[in-house]
C-alpha cells in the first residue's frame, strides 16, 4: 500500500500542479478583462451624469451678466419642490450647489414664469448661477444679495426687497463646444494631408516598388523608425518646425491648430503606410497580373482593379488613424498649446479634447468630472471606431474569401 | 491599315508615360513620408545641442548651461544653468522596468490563455478587448490612473505605515504604464504563441508532457522572440510616454528616487512639467531632453537586442 502511493504521488502533485498553472492563466485573463471593464465602468460613472446635449453646444468659460432694472415685487405662487429655497416675492427659486470647477455656488432652480428676473435676458435661466442683485426695500434704502450669503440669505433679502435695480447672472460655463469643434477641425484636417501621402507611399511599396532593392528597403526602414518614436518628441519638431512654417499661413508665432495638424500628419503617417499596405497586400496578385493580361497597363490596373478592391481595408486604416488623432496629447501639448478658449480658429492655440483632459487634471484642483465627462466621449467614440475599422476588415477579408 | 497600327502604337506610348509619372508620384509620396524622419533627426539634432552654445540672460544675470552638468546633475529646475537631467534618466528607466515587471506576466499568462487554453468565443471576446485597451489614449490611463490607483496606492501606504503625496508616486506610474503595455505585450505574444509549430506541441505530448505542462515548458521559451519583440515595443512606449507618467508621477524636483510611493520625475513628465508658461532657457532645455530620450530608447533596444542574441546562443537558434 505504502508503495501504491508512492507511485500515485508524483502523478497526482502533477494534476494539481496543472490545475494551478491553468489556473494563473485563468486569472490572468480574468484580471485583463476586469481592467477594461473598470475603466469603461469608473469613466462612465464619473462623466455620464455630466454628459449631455448642453455640455457638448455650451461654451467653457463662465461669464457675468449685470442686468439694470426697475421691476417691482409682486407675489407668486411657490413651486412644488420643497428643498429649494424660494422668494415669493420674486418667483425665483435658489439652491446652494458645487460648480465644476468645486466652487460653491448659488444655482437658480426655479423661475415662475412671469418673474420679473426671468424677462431681463434669455441668459436668466434655470441652471445659471446667481451672483448679485441690488433692491430698495420699502424705506428707501439699498440692500445687496450676494451669492456668498448661501440661497437662504439671499432669499431672505430678496423677500426685503421692493424694487430690483440691478441683477447679475453668471452662465454655468465648462461646456467643451469648443474643444470638440477644434478636434473635428484637427481631425479633417490632417486626414486631408496624412491620407493621399500614405496611401500613396503603400501604393508605391506594395505595387511599384522592387522589394530587394536596398533604397526602397531603406525607405521602409526609415518609415518603421519613425513609428516607434515617442509622440512628445513629434511635438518638439512641431515647436521646432511646423510652428514657424504655419506661421507663413496664420500669420501668428505661436501654436496653432494648423501647426498641430502637420505635426499629426508626421505621426500619423508610418501607422498609415503600414495598415495601407496591409490592405493591398491582401489583393490577391492574380488580379493584377489578370488585368494586365487583359491589356490594361500597369496604372490602370492600379486604379480600375486594385484600389477599389482594397477600398475597405484603407477605410479601416483612416478610421484607427482618426482614432489616434482624437487621443492624441502630448504632442499637441506642444504644437497647439492647452489654453481652453471659446473661439475656433486655425490659428488658434484652442486645447482638443484630449489635451482638454490633461489639462483640467495638471492643475492645482482636478476637474475630475470634466475631465471624466470628455474620457467617456472618447472612449465611446474610440470604440465605435475600433469596431468600425473591424467590421470594415472582416467585410473585406470575407469578400476575399468568397472570390 | 498602316494608319491604325499608327495610332494603336501613339495610344500605349501615352499610356506608358502616364504609367510612368503615376509611379514616379507615389514614389514622390513614398519619400516625403520617410524624409520625416531626416526631418526629426535634425532638428532634434541641432535644437537639442544649441541651448549648450548660446548664453541666455534672464532676470538681469546672463548665464550658460554646462553640458556635462546637464548630464551629470540631481536637480531640476532651481537654477537653469546648474540643472541635469541624469537622475531623470535612472528614474525614467527604473519607473519603466517596473512596469514591464508587472506587465509581462499577466500578458503572458493572458495569450496563453487566448492562444491555447481558451474556447474560441472566449479568446475572441478577450482579443477584441485587448484591442480596445490599446486604443484607449493615454490621457484616459492618466485619469484613471488619478483617480483610482493613485488613492489605491495612498492606502498601501498608509496600511504598511509609510505616507505617499496622495498616491502620486513611483509605484502609480509604473501600475499606469505596466496597463499602458499590457496590450502591445499581449497581442505579440500571442502572435508568436500561434506560430510555434504544431509538431512541438505533439512531440512534447508524445513525450508523456501533459497539456499544461506543454504549455509552459515548450510553448512559452518557444515563442521567445515574439515575446522580445514586444518588450521592446512596450518598454519603448514606457520610456516615451508622457501625458499619462505626469498625472500620476508627483514631478519631484531632485531624486533619483527608488522608493516606491515617493514621488518621482522621469523625462518625459519633466518636459511636460510648465511646458506654457516656459520662455528662453526653460523652453530650450526641453529640445535637450528630448535628445536624451531618444538616445535613451535607441541604446535600451541595442541592449534588448544583446540580451537576445545571447539567449539565442544559449538556447540555440529556432
Amino acid at each position: 500500500m505504502g508503495k501504491n502511493k508512492l507511485a500515485l504521488h508524483p502523478l497526482k502533485k502533477r494534476e494539481i500542479k496543472d490545475v494551478a498553472r491553468k489556473g494563473i492563466t485563468y486569472i490572468s485573463a480574468l484580471l485583463t478583462l476586469l481592467l477594461l471593464t473598470l475603466i469603461f465602468v469608473h469613466i462612465a460613472q464619473g462623466g455620464g451624469s455630466l454628459l449631455s446635449a448642453e455640455l457638448l453646444t455650451s461654451d467653457y468659460a463662465s461669464l457675468t451678466y449685470t442686468y439694470e432694472s426697475s421691476a417691482v415685487s409682486s407675489y407668486y405662487a411657490a413651486p412644488s419642490a420643497s428643498d429649494i429655497a424660494f422668494s415669493s416675492a420674486w418667483g425665483v427659486g435658489l439652491k446652494d450647489e458645487t460648480s465644476l470647477t468645486g466652487e460653491s455656488v448659488v444655482s437658480l432652480v426655479y423661475l415662475a414664469p412671469s418673474s420679473p428676473m426671468g424677462k431681463l435676458s434669455s441668459e436668466v435661466k434655470v441652471g445659471a448661477y446667481f451672483t448679485k442683485a441690488f433692491f430698495q426695500d420699502e424705506a428707501g434704502n439699498n440692500v445687496i444679495a450676494l451669492a456668498k450669503d448661501g440661497a437662504k440669505g439671499v432669499i431672505e433679502t430678496f423677500e426685503k426687497g421692493k424694487t430690483l435695480t440691478s441683477f447679475s447672472i453668471t452662465t454655468k460655463g465648462g461646456g467643451i463646444r469648443a474643444s470638440l469643434l477644434s478636434t473635428l477641425l484637427v481631425i479633417a484636417i490632417s486626414l486631408l494631408l496624412s491620407l493621399p501621402l500614405g496611401i500613396g507611399s503603400a501604393i508605391y511599396f506594395s505595387y511599384f516598388a522592387n522589394k530587394k532593392n536596398p533604397l526602397v528597403r531603406l525607405l521602409e526602414k526609415m518609415i518603421a523608425v519613425t513609428a516607434g518614436i515617442p509622440s512628445i518628441v513629434f511635438g518638439l519638431i512641431g515647436v521646432a518646425v511646423f510652428i514657424p512654417f504655419s506661421s507663413l499661413f496664420t500669420g501668428v508665432n505661436t501654436g496653432s491648430l494648423l501647426s498641430g495638424c502637420f505635426t499629426l500628419v508626421i505621426i500619423l503617417l508610418p501607422s498609415i503606410v503600414k495598415s495601407a499596405e496591409e490592405a493591398l497586400d491582401e489583393v490577391p496578385k492574380d488580379y493584377r497580373t489578370a488585368a494586365l493580361a487583359l491589356g490594361s497597363s500597369e496604372r490602370q490596373a492600379l486604379h480600375k482593379i486594385i484600389l477599389p478592391s482594397a477600398l475597405p481595408g484603407l477605410l479601416s486604416a483612416s478610421v484607427l488613424a482618426a482614432g489616434r488623432i482624437i487621443g492624441e496629447s502630448a504632442a499637441l501639448v506642444f504644437a497647439i498649446g492647452n489654453v481652453i478658449s471659446d473661439t475656433v480658429s486655425l490659428s488658434g492655440k484652442n486645447a482638443t479634447l484630449a489635451v482638454e483632459i490633461w489639462s483640467l487634471l495638471a492643475g492645482e484642483n482636478p476637474n475630475y468630472r470634466l475631465a471624466s465627462a470628455i474620457a467617456l466621449i472618447i472612449l465611446i467614440v474610440i470604440s465605435l471606431l475600433s469596431l468600425a475599422a473591424k467590421i470594415l476588415t472582416t467585410v473585406f477579408l470575407k469578400k476575399r474569401g468568397h472570390v | 491599315m498602316e494608319s491604325t497600327q499608327r495610332v494603336s502604337f501613339k495610344k500605349s506610348e501615352k499610356r506608358t508615360a502616364l504609367d510612368r509619372t503615376a509611379s514616379f508620384a507615389y514614389l514622390f509620396t513614398a519619400i516625403i513620408a520617410a524624409s520625416s524622419l531626416v526631418l526629426i533627426a535634425v532638428f532634434l539634432l541641432v535644437k537639442g545641442l544649441a541651448p549648450f552654445f548660446k548664453t541666455y540672460a534672464e532676470n538681469g544675470t546672463t548665464f550658460r548651461i554646462n553640458f556635462f552638468s546637464f548630464l551629470f546633475a540631481f536637480h531640476w529646475y532651481s537654477l537653469p544653468s546648474e540643472s541635469g537631467i541624469f537622475y531623470l534618466v535612472i528614474n525614467t528607466l527604473y519607473v519603466s522596468l517596473l512596469a514591464t515587471l508587472i506587465a509581462l506576466p499577466l500578458s503572458l499568462y493572458t495569450a496563453l490563455f487566448i492562444s491555447k487554453i481558451a474556447p474560441k468565443i472566449c479568446g475572441t471576446i478577450l482579443e477584441f478587448s485587448i484591442e480596445l485597451l490599446a486604443a484607449i489614449p493615454s490621457v484616459i490611463y492618466g485619469l484613471f490612473g488619478r483617480e483610482v490607483i493613485c488613492p489605491a496606492v495612498d492606502s498601501l501606504a498608509q496600511s504598511i505605515g509609510l505616507s505617499s503625496k496622495g498616491g502620486l508616486s513611483t509605484l502609480s506610474s509604473a501600475i499606469v504604464l505596466a496597463l499602458m503595455i499590457l496590450p502591445i505585450l499581449t497581442s505579440l505574444s500571442v502572435n508568436a504563441m500561434n506560430n510555434v509549430p504544431a509538431n512541438y506541441l505533439a512531440s512534447s505530448l508524445a513525450l508523456g508532457a501533459s497539456k499544461t505542462e506543454t504549455y509552459f515548458k515548450v510553448i512559452i521559451p518557444s515563442s521567445r522572440s515574439g515575446i522580445f519583440a514586444g518588450l521592446t515595443l512596450g518598454l519603448g512606449r514606457a520610456l516615451g510616454e508622457a501625458t499619462a507618467v505626469s498625472s500620476v508621477i508627483g514631478n519631484a524636483g531632485s531624486g533619483p528616487t527608488f522608493d516606491l510611493f515617493g514621488t518621482s520625475a522621469t523625462l518625459t513628465s519633466s518636459m511636460l512639467l510648465g511646458y506654457s508658461e516656459a520662455v528662453g532657457a526653460n523652453a530650450d532645455i526641453r529640445f535637450s531632453i528630448g535628445l536624451a530620450l531618444i538616445l535613451l530608447i535607441i541604446a535600451v533596444d541595442f541592449f534588448l537586442g544583446l540580451i537576445q542574441k545571447r539567449m539565442e546562443r544559449r538556447y540555440g537558434q529556432e
